[in-house]
């Protein structure tokens, strides 16, 4: 049905992160198909909004909150997560400091966030091997073990990029119907339309 | 300008102890008396009474204080048996360590009381603060850190001596001895103190007691409370309307926490001037007002067993030694007289300013001629002299009108102005070397700034109200500076000029010790290139180092803040108008006077008061945006948050930013939110029909007629 009437499912998705790590970068990446270098560094939150389609045809449309990374706003960060459906935390791969930060985002996730909330794990920066100082493998096996996907990307090529939102995308429907199959006629689930029904948010702007 | 502050050095430096006092003064110096009376500049003559006159005087003030019913006789003799110690002892010229170990008492009865106090010593030193006090304010420095209260300006009267009280209470207010009456407005006024609010009455005391002055006592500050309204009732029916709303509103609500309330009630109680901006449904008595809650734990029914002494700060005694105005006409003139003391006084800062009495002299000390039927006497407002007209031909602009200066002041004057050339840039893209001098603005136009700027700063020292000055200051604001004139204005306007010319050199000394001093120098290296990337000053490596010199020594100096994402904005806004060293010092100064630093410390606290603030104006003025915005689970905030952060010089075309900041530079945070609301109000009726994607992007980057409507809505104020 949703194929058919060609609407969207909005869905909610913050970009979590170091400063620095590119949280900005991959996200203009992805909307707009771009590098800038000079990126202004990000205050609080902005907001971007893309949509994908998925092989079925249904459209996703992502509002990706972009945050401010650094430390000192950790503690408005529920704000800009809370309601959200995906999270993707970046780390920059060649910084290892950014790598821990990551972690403790994925901690802070898993004890605040909706459990059915899709987590990515994401390193960024893969167009500077030289630097390297997190192999894949690190984020690899942080990633199995905590249940999230992982992937690495530069936001300044644009490898992998498109690939992750669209991972992300696919997931997404995925969680919403298994949420039908196990809760059975009491959750309405998500209608076209309608939007992420648990969250209130969202919305049919099609 | 206001008064000169006393330099905490004059505290620091012990100098001409007596020999008499003790060893342990070592140890109390920190609160004690680290200079001997006498010595002092700031310290006037101490009134010469004799000893034995004071236990009469005592008893009559204790009965003034009685039969007015500010307390009762139990309490009236406490409070005036701790008061009268205090100056007995410093009339009596007790010795320093007799006179330590009497403020030492006090310190413990004070540190143990439930009631916040401060103390303060003679000089209007805050020394000491109990825990109740830190607790109800939330206060992040210690009162020994805080700068000096100068009360200097207020005790210049001659053959008068004053005492000032400062007694700090919330819950028993109504108790404390009100020493002041308020007959007219011009009695009181509003004071921010320490980030709190006070509401302060003015008395000049008399040597003689009669029922309308009451002795030897100058101010008392009480802070706004909850429960303060009785008292304040008491003394007056005329108490500002905005006042007592506040009071009344306090009493009845709990959504803030303490610490809020305390320091950004301000922002809230200004009545007259920013909300007044709002169009005029947001007028007066729908002013958005914050609620508080009444009762603040720890200062429950127990507070009545603790006895008014409690209250007691510290004295000070004073005897004028220069003189301002006479008496007679500071008692009695009315607003202009006092005006005119203030232009006398703060015109451009003279360094021994005194009002010359008419009798004093006989000839005019430049001509020499004397005074008479055909040459009459003429007073210069700059530095108090009598002079003749022909010796006082020259007038400078303050406030409105024009007012006479002597000759001599007027060569003075231009001397100033000539030291006070800087160097000027042309413009924000073209930041090259060309020197400007204040010859080449146009005559009288750097001088009218000036002028007004002055006039308005010492009339906030006054008053929390909007004096003409400030009126007009805000009015030619709102016009905007031009390009030119913003790197000698805006440090003027945020007094940071001032701290600069004290620190000199402070600034090299810290880059000295760079990077390594710096805790955040990994931070500040990623975000120095990613601040306005797109301003070729800041493409440029030179513009970045400068910002980044600015960046880590500021986080050395403001180390409760260090460094924080949105200060780099900040900086680089400022950096684009004058030099490095200014520019830290004129951020130090937004942190300070504008009280930023809530915006950057751990936490936000400031941040979290204007969400609220904002939250609860729209909806009670912009309810159906409101109700939109909700019902969307629209985050607005987190824009606003951004705009007031950086104070909208992030995602905002720069021209408009930097008019946002001259009008900010006088108004602080107020105008801020007028400015959000501005674009909120401006932009109603499209934001409502508005889908929650479309609202956030909307707010992401605002449209260019959003930016249109608010530039149109500055020009209206003009």
């Amino acid at each position: 049905m949703a194929g058919q009437m060609r609407k969207a499912l909005t869905y909610k998705l913050v970009l979590l992160g170091d400063a620095g790590v590119g949280k900005t970068a991959i996200a203009v990446q992805f909307v707009k198909g771009q590098f800038n270098p000079f990126l202004e560094s990000t205050i609080g939150a902005s907001f971007m909004n893309q949509t994908v389609t998925l092989p079925d045809e249904t459209l996703i449309k992502f509002q990706i909150w972009d945050t401010a990374g650094q430390e000192r706003f950790h503690s408005l960060a529920p704000m800009y997560y809370r309601g959200a459906q995906a999270a993707i935390v970046v780390y920059d791969i060649t910084n290892r400091n950014s790598f821990e930060k990551a972690k403790e985002w994925i901690k802070e996730l898993q004890q605040q966030g909706d459990p059915n909330v899709v987590v990515a794990f994401v390193g960024n920066k893969v167009d500077m091997p030289e630097a390297r100082k997190i192999q894949p493998s690190e984020g690899e096996s942080y990633a199995s073990e905590n249940g999230l996907f992982f992937i690495e990307t530069s936001a300044k090529t644009a490898e992998n990029v498109s690939e992750l939102f669209m991972k992300i995308a696919k997931q997404l429907p995925s969680i919403q119907r298994q949420k039908d199959i196990t809760s059975g006629p009491s959750n309405p689930g998500v209608k076209p339309g309608v939007g992420a029904p648990s969250k209130g948010k969202g919305g049919c702007c099609g | 300008m206001p008064p000169p502050a006393i330099s905490s050095q004059a505290f620091s430096s012990p100098q001409e102890l007596p020999s008499n006092s003790s060893p342990t003064i070592s140890v109390e110096s920190n609160f004690g008396w680290p200079f001997e009376m006498q010595s002092s500049p700031w310290w006037p003559q101490p009134l010469v009474y004799q000893s034995d006159e004071l236990p009469a005087l005592f008893e009559k003030m204790k009965e003034l204080y009685q039969s007015r019913g500010w307390m009762g006789e139990r309490e009236a003799s406490m409070f005036i048996k701790a008061a009268g110690e205090t100056v007995f002892h410093r009339l009596s010229r007790l010795n320093i360590s007799e006179m330590r170990s009497a403020i030492q008492k006090q310190r413990t009865v004070v540190s143990a009381s439930p009631i916040p106090c401060i103390l303060v010593d003679a000089s209007g030193k805050p020394v000491f603060a109990n825990d109740a006090f830190y607790e109800l304010t939330s206060s992040p420095y210690l009162v020994e850190e805080l700068d000096i209260v100068s009360y200097t300006s207020m005790f210049d009267v001659p053959d008068l001596s004053s005492f000032a009280y400062l007694a700090f209470s919330v819950e028993r207010v109504q108790k404390i001895p009100a020493f002041f009456q308020i007959h007219q407005k011009k009695d009181y006024c509003t004071q921010e103190r320490h980030g709190m609010t006070f509401v302060e009455g003015v008395l000049w005391s008399h040597k003689e007691m009669n029922e309308e002055r009451i002795p030897y006592c100058a101010a008392v500050y009480l802070l706004v409370s909850p429960h303060s309204h009785a008292a304040v009732s008491r003394v007056s029916n005329h108490l500002d309307p905005c006042v007592e709303r506040m009071i009344e509103d306090m009493r009845s609500d709990k959504d803030l926490d303490r610490h809020e309330r305390h320091k950004y009630r301000k922002y809230l109680l200004n009545d007259e001037h920013p909300w007044c901006l709002l169009p005029h449904r947001y007028h007066h008595n729908e002013l958005p007002i914050l609620r508080n809650e009444p009762d603040v734990p720890g200062l429950g029914r127990r507070d009545e067993d603790v006895q008014m002494m409690n209250m007691l700060a510290a004295t000070r005694v004073s005897k004028a030694k220069v003189t301002t105005l006479p008496k007679q006409q500071l008692l009695n003139s009315g607003k202009d007289g006092v005006n005119s003391a203030r232009i006398a006084r703060s015109s451009i800062e003279a360094t021994d300013t005194s009002w010359i009495p008419d009798g004093a002299v006989s000839h005019c000390p430049l001509c020499e001629l004397p005074f008479g039927l055909l040459r009459r006497k003429h007073h210069c407002r700059r530095c108090g002299g009598i002079f003749c007209a022909k010796c006082s031909t020259s007038r400078i602009f303050l406030q409105l009108e024009q007012v006479r200066v002597c000759d001599a002041c007027t060569l003075h004057l231009h001397g100033e102005e000539e030291n006070a050339s800087v160097e000027l840039y042309t413009d924000e893209g073209d930041r090259t070397n060309t020197k400007w001098s204040f010859d080449h603005l146009g005559d009288g136009n750097i001088r009218d700034w000036f002028a007004v700027i002055h006039q308005s700063h010492s009339d906030q020292h006054y008053t929390q109200h909007h004096s003409d000055s400030s009126r007009l200051l805000n009015k030619k604001l709102f016009c905007g500076i031009s390009t030119a004139l913003r790197p000698v204005l805006w440090p003027q306007l945020a007094e940071s000029s001032e701290i600069h010319k004290k620190n000199a050199g402070v600034y090299k000394e810290i880059l000295d010790m760079m990077p390594g001093a710096c805790k955040y120098v990994d931070q500040i290296n990623a975000d120095v290139p990613r601040t306005f990337p797109s301003h070729p000053f800041f493409r440029d490596q030179k513009g970045q180092d400068q910002l980044r010199n600015i960046l880590m020594a500021f986080s050395v100096l403001k180390g409760d803040i260090g460094y924080c994402q949105g200060l780099n904005y900040l900086a680089g806004v400022i950096l684009l108008h004058m030099e490095e060293e200014k520019t830290l010092w004129m951020l130090m100064q937004l942190m300070k006077k504008y009280e930023y630093g809530g915006f950057y410390v751990e936490g936000a606290p400031a941040l979290d008061t204007c969400m609220k603030i904002i939250d609860k104006t729209m909806k009670n003025h912009m309810p159906d945006l409101w109700n939109h915005f909700d019902k969307h689970g629209f985050p607005f905030q987190i824009f606003a948050s951004q705009w007031l952060k950086t104070i909208f010089s992030y995602n905002f075309p720069m021209d408009l930013v930097f008019r946002i900041w001259d009008v900010f530079l006088a108004e602080k945070l107020n105008f801020l939110l007028w400015v959000t609301f501005m674009i909120l109000d401006n932009s109603q009726e499209e934001l409502l029909t508005m889908s929650d994607t479309q609202l956030m992007s909307f707010f992401n980057r605002l449209p260019d007629r959003a930016f249109i409507s608010l530039r149109a809505s500055l020009e209206s104020q003009t």
